[in-house]
């Protein structure tokens, strides 16, 4: 199945793409396509997502069709998803 | 054809007779008035007034009673604009430079209420672009910004928390509000605000900042819509750091973005385009 995966901020930059298409197995967890699509776009991709224990960082903000994805527990993705990330970045 | 017309005069509806010039009109209500103002512009010439006008004649330098001085603030305020406005509630997190600036615009504007949480106290490293004064060190933010909102626009309704914002009380202390502002330093805590206010309302919109520390162009700072109920602004990437600090400018521009998008989400239009 495919989802649509949305990358904003710094994130955009690496990966020099907006949007793009991810295919994904069943049970796959919003977490496993972030570090799937790391693998693809180098080490800084990944090291704004996730912090040294894989965790995702606090600061990320994940949006699972509009509604922010709790990062304490494992969330499905389903075929025709739109997963969103934006980094948030200090100041203020 | 009626012999009257209906027109507000400082906000009161009034009958005067049709033909009725404006200039004959403050020359007859108030002589020397220096500054007329109909239908929320300044009026440089002389019209023969019409039905549904709104008209204020105001004398520069007079400090108005208070029951007039709204009347009088509301004259500058675009009709139609000012009485959606003046029923919302806005909620702010956060009340430093981001949270400081916004109030400001927004109470100007003559919003109905404020709800504003910060749980720090006025330093003076926060007087570069916080807007707050000298002799307001030490004390709460919200407390400090509270009173010069006072001093601004005493019609706006503001209900101050000092706390930390949490997960677990973000829902209460912001229940009320039609629209919600993200003006955190914290880059974590920004993305509390958007996951706990967003989980408990889905359809109430946010307005975020991210990116607008330096002084990198202002026209790099932009309003965009991120998903259906998220407005963010900021250039995304520039975050602030050692050799890129958070300047009046720049988090002024940002602020700013934020407050029309606001104003523009509770007149029911599009933030971005």
């Amino acid at each position: 199945m495919d989802i649509t995966l949305k990358l904003f901020g710094q994130l955009r930059h690496l990966a020099d793409q907006e949007e793009m298409i991810v295919g994904v197995e069943d049970d796959t967890t919003v977490e496993d396509v972030l570090m799937e699509v790391s693998a693809d776009f180098g080490d800084d991709f990944r090291n704004i997502l996730f912090d040294e224990k894989g965790m995702l960082r606090p600061s990320m903000m994940v949006l699972l069709n509009d509604t922010p994805v709790d990062k304490s527990d494992p969330t499905i993705v389903d075929d025709g998803d739109t997963l969103t990330v934006l980094p948030a970045i200090a100041g203020g | 054809m009626s012999d009257t017309i209906q027109i507000k005069l400082s906000e009161r509806p009034e009958e005067i007779p049709a033909g009725t010039m404006l200039f004959a009109l403050r020359d007859a209500r108030k002589p020397g008035a220096d500054v007329v103002v109909r239908n929320g512009a300044p009026a440089g010439e002389d019209c023969e007034l019409q039905d549904g006008d709104d008209v204020v004649f105001i004398t520069r330098g007079e400090i108005p009673d208070r029951d007039q001085l709204e009347n009088l603030m509301a004259a500058r305020h675009t009709p139609g604009v000012h009485a959606k406005i003046k029923q919302a509630t806005v909620g702010i997190a956060g009340a430093g430079g981001l949270g400081s600036a916004i109030a400001i615009a927004l109470a100007r504007i003559g919003i109905g209420r404020l709800i504003v949480a910060d749980f720090d106290v006025v330093e003076p490293s926060n007087l570069n672009r916080q807007q707050f004064f000298i002799d307001q060190i030490g004390l709460p933010k919200v407390e400090a910004l509270k009173e010069n909102l006072d001093r601004i626009n005493p019609y706006v309704a503001i209900d101050t928390h000092l706390l930390k914002l949490t997960p677990a009380n973000v829902p209460e202390v912001f229940g009320a509000v039609d629209v919600m502002v993200e003006a955190f330093d914290r880059a974590d805590q920004k993305a509390m605000i958007v996951e706990s206010f967003c989980r408990a309302f889905p359809a109430k919109p946010i307005v975020v900042a991210t990116g607008l520390a330096g002084h990198m162009p202002s026209n790099t700072v932009v309003t965009r819509k991120v998903g259906k109920s998220m407005v963010v602004v900021g250039d995304l990437v520039t975050a602030a750091q050692p050799g890129t600090g958070l300047m009046a400018p720049r988090v002024g521009v940002a602020a700013h973005h934020q407050a029309n998008a606001v104003l523009r989400l509770l007149l029911g239009e599009d933030p971005e385009q």
